[in-house]
């Protein structure tokens, strides 16, 4: 219904602008619409907006937000792969829905849908455990997980996957618990119902300051600027990360010169300082990919994380 | 403190925050009258707009959208026998029996004050408890979150009017809704027979929509030309009011239902809707008339909807001092927060003190800006019931029909609704209790993710729970609950709580 009000926008709208003279005239030449799988308020949402905010400077049109939440994040990404290909319609995409979410359950795309755009930024994960938990430091937590069970909270992938790769790698025993939001996750931990968290910042930090919380290693690429002094999984001797990406995708057809001028817009849009103070508060981090860049890290990220989710029994049978 | 207090009342007089205190109240109330467009999708769509404020502005608006809703969902509960929110469903049983008596006026004023009192009285603990009761929050871990279900749960034997054995069928029918979508710890879809929109669940819109609403339209449909049972309403003021007798009914289920709202809206997890429901449980066991219940008791609609307001209050003591939502709509307040680069948690009180007390002082004059709002409505409200059946019918119709579409923008949601529409008819006809069902359906969920994590944790021992004081306690008060509703009852004069 809602696609079907579009198309005959569209036509509308085409109709009228099909003057010779206007032929010619440079794209975009009305505004393009984003489609973002979350709600408003989220990390996903407003790191979007600040982007796009940027992006429609450049581009000279408004870039019009619609939160299409549903299907745990594959609802946005249905209708954009649905949508009709000439560059009007757009989604921003992450690992969960493209790479994760088709292993879990059916969803109405493959990665062949899409036409790539740029990636944008990373979100980050850390590992944390209660202020007065006994374990100091990564490598006390991992030698205990080889002698016996810990249990840790995450909400689902990818959240919980660098721990089930410390399982894989180093044989430890570390018992995922899901929880619904992050921020029962880690209360979860504080709280010592279990015994060890793998979350993102939003939730660790208030945590973290108030003292309840330590935080023993970031699972990212990178350290979090917020605590410099804790290392990286890789840093302390473990050969694991999570990523995370979050890039912006286009039904596949669309013309290639216009994915070239979306894609510029949006990767200079993301190296702007006020998109990077934006990402900073929800917990991420600006990751400008070029969009064949982009697409390879979807593509790899799909079949390494098709293997983990299979490994640890949470895939679709 | 009082200082505190001060400073908060200084930040909010300014033109500004009062304007936005006044919206936030008002925008609440129409968002509660509309079924379907909840609390959550009105902050979502105005998340954006609020970028531009201030962050005490931005708080101070959401916040009134929030509590205002809790006024708001009533109305059509009482007028329509369509829940508003979730939150009020449970008012529908006793608050359109009271309409059809001529008491909707009654009905809606004892909702208002109840409210007002109960909102009042949750600022205050958000302003006087708010650091030993988030302890209480850090200390509730999936076994204590899964006995407080279960004793949620157990509640349906009071609302056994129509027998046990029928009210647990209801409950089962009710976790079996609850459990389809993806299965909360592995992942992988249930029940959702290839349709993407069940993936995230049965939604609870098309569900109260249709089984409360919709069923309702059928009732009218064939109930013919007969004249309404509605009595002309009074044309003064005070007429709409409670009378003495309605008073001193009322006065001690708003104060129960303000004290154990405000400690459910607490603990993430159904807050409000498992408040309203347990205000029901308790006022309808405690009461002189149990009779009464379900034909229009006031008790019945004086503790749910003083229990709802207390909990919206509660739910912000974990969101400001440790930065934890309890629910939907507090998640998108910590993003409003997030946004303006306010880290909530303890340190909330020293970095930000004139955000903390500005929003606590708005709250207290939103709650009194609600009261004198809703008041000198209830009148007009109640002049919708004149309204002849046809046109009434209509109308409910296009509000369940929009309400359900605009939750979800999904057509499938507006084919379940009709479904449960049909079935809600069934069941009622059949002398079966829907609220049990609505009950399970919310409790479920938890139910059964806390329950399974706490399995997880334990590696399967079930026999683990000894360890945990609280979660013993509830169970034990589930035992005592189930045992006093079900062996210890009187013999209740068979309830029927169909159409006419």
């Amino acid at each position: 219904m809602e696609i079907a009000m579009k198309r005959r926008g569209l036509i509308l709208g085409s109709s009228l602008l099909a003057v010779p003279a206007l032929a010619q005239a440079r794209w975009p030449d009305r505004e393009v619409t984003v489609l973002v799988p979350f709600g408003a308020g989220g990390s996903t949402d407003v790191s979007v907006r600040a982007i796009c905010a940027e992006a429609e400077k450049i581009l000279g049109v408004p870039m019009q937000i619609v939160n299409r939440t549903g299907g745990q994040g594959t609802a946005a990404p249905t209708q954009v792969s649905q949508a009709r290909p000439d560059g009007h319609t757009i989604g921003s995409a992450a690992m969960s829905g493209l790479a994760i979410a088709p292993h879990m359950f059916e969803v109405g795309y493959t990665l062949d849908s899409f036409a790539y755009l740029p990636g944008t930024a990373r979100f980050l994960y850390g590992i944390g455990v209660r202020a007065d938990s006994p374990y100091g430091s990564i490598q006390d937590l991992v030698n205990a997980a080889k002698a016996r069970r810990i249990t840790f909270s995450a909400t689902g992938p990818p959240n919980n996957l660098g721990l089930f790769d410390l399982n894989r790698k180093y044989g430890t025993r570390f018992g995922f618990v899901p929880f619904q939001s992050g921020a029962e996750a880690v209360t979860a931990a504080i709280g010592g119902h279990v015994e060890a968290t793998s979350q993102t910042p939003p939730e660790m930090i208030p945590a973290i300051q108030s003292g309840r919380m330590r935080m023993l290693a970031s699972a990212s690429p990178a350290r979090w600027k917020e605590f410099p002094d804790v290392p990286t999984l890789r840093e302390a001797g473990f050969d694991v990360t999570i990523e995370s990406l979050l890039g912006f995708v286009a039904p596949r057809g669309v013309p290639a010169e216009r994915l070239a001028v979306l894609g510029d817009a949006i990767q200079r849009a993301a190296a702007m300082p006020a998109v990077e103070e934006a990402l900073g508060r929800f917990g991420m981090v600006p990751a400008i990919q070029t969009a064949p860049e982009f697409e390879r890290a979807i593509r790899e990220g799909f079949v390494r994380y098709g293997e983990q989710l299979r490994e640890a029994g949470l895939a679709r049978r | 403190m009082m200082d505190g207090l001060l400073q908060g009342f200084g930040v909010l007089m300014t033109f500004q925050n009062l304007s936005l205190c006044l919206i936030g109240a008002v925008l609440g109330t129409l968002v509660g009258v509309l079924p379907g467009l909840g609390p959550a999708t009105t902050i979502a769509l105005l998340l954006p707009i609020s970028l531009k404020l201030d962050p005490t502005g931005a708080i101070i608006l959401l916040a009134g959208i929030y509590y205002g809703v809790a006024y708001g969902g009533t109305i059509t509960s009482v007028l329509m026998r369509i829940p508003g929110e979730a939150s009020s469903v449970v008012t529908c049983i006793d608050g359109y029996a009271m309409a059809r008596k001529g008491r909707a006026g009654a009905a809606l004023g004892i909702a208002a004050i109840g409210s007002f009192i109960a909102g009042t009285f949750g600022v205050l603990g958000v302003m006087l408890l708010s650091p030993p009761l988030a302890e209480l929050v850090i200390a509730f871990g999936p076994w204590e979150y899964a006995a407080l279900m279960l004793a949620g749960l157990s509640l349906i034997a009071f609302f056994a009017a129509s027998g046990v054995a029928k009210a647990a069928l209801m409950a089962l029918v009710g976790l079996f809704l609850g459990s389809v979508g993806l299965d909360p710890i592995t992942g992988t879809s249930r029940f959702t027979f290839g349709i993407p929109a069940l993936v995230d669940g049965v939604n609870i819109a098309p569900l109260a929509l249709g089984l409360f609403g919709l069923s309702e339209l059928l009732f009218l449909a064939l109930s013919g030309d007969k004249k309404p049972e509605i009595l002309r309403p009074p044309s003064t003021l005070l007429g709409f009011m409670p009378n003495r007798t309605e008073w001193k009914r009322s006065a001690m289920p708003i104060a129960r239902g303000s004290v154990l709202g405000f400690f459910v809206g607490l603990l993430p997890g159904g807050g409000a809707v498992l408040a309203s429901f347990l205000s029901y449980a308790v006022e309808k066991r405690l009461t002189k008339y149990p009779e009464e219940f379900g034909k229009g008791a006031i008790e019945g609609v004086a503790g749910p909807e003083s229990a709802n307001n207390s909990g919206t209050a509660g739910a912000f003591i974990p969101l400001l001092t440790l930065g934890i939502p309890s629910n939907a709509v507090t998640a998108l307040l910590l993003g409003a927060l997030l946004v303006h680069g306010v880290q909530p948690g303890p340190m909330i009180l020293e970095r930000q003190p004139e955000l903390y007390w500005g929003v606590i002082a708005s709250m207290y004059l939103g709650n009194f800006i609600l009261l004198v709002l809703n008041l000198p409505f209830v009148g007009f409200f109640v002049r919708a019931l004149e309204v002849p059946r046809r046109f009434m019918a209509t109308a409910i119709l296009l509000v369940c029909v929009i309400g359900t579409w605009s939750t979800g923008l999904n057509h499938f949601d507006v084919l379940l609704a009709a479904a449960f529409g049909i079935v809600g008819f069934l069941l009622r006809r059949g002398g079966f209790d829907l609220g049990p069902l609505v009950l399970a359906y919310v409790l479920g969920p938890t139910l059964e993710r806390s329950l399974r994590q706490a399995l997880l944790i334990s590696d399967g021992d079930l026999t683990q729970v000894v360890h945990h004081p609280i979660a013993l306690g509830f169970l034990i008060v589930s035992a005592a609950v189930l045992l006093s509703g079900l062996v210890f009852r009187k013999r209740p004069a068979v309830v029927q709580d169909g159409g006419s």
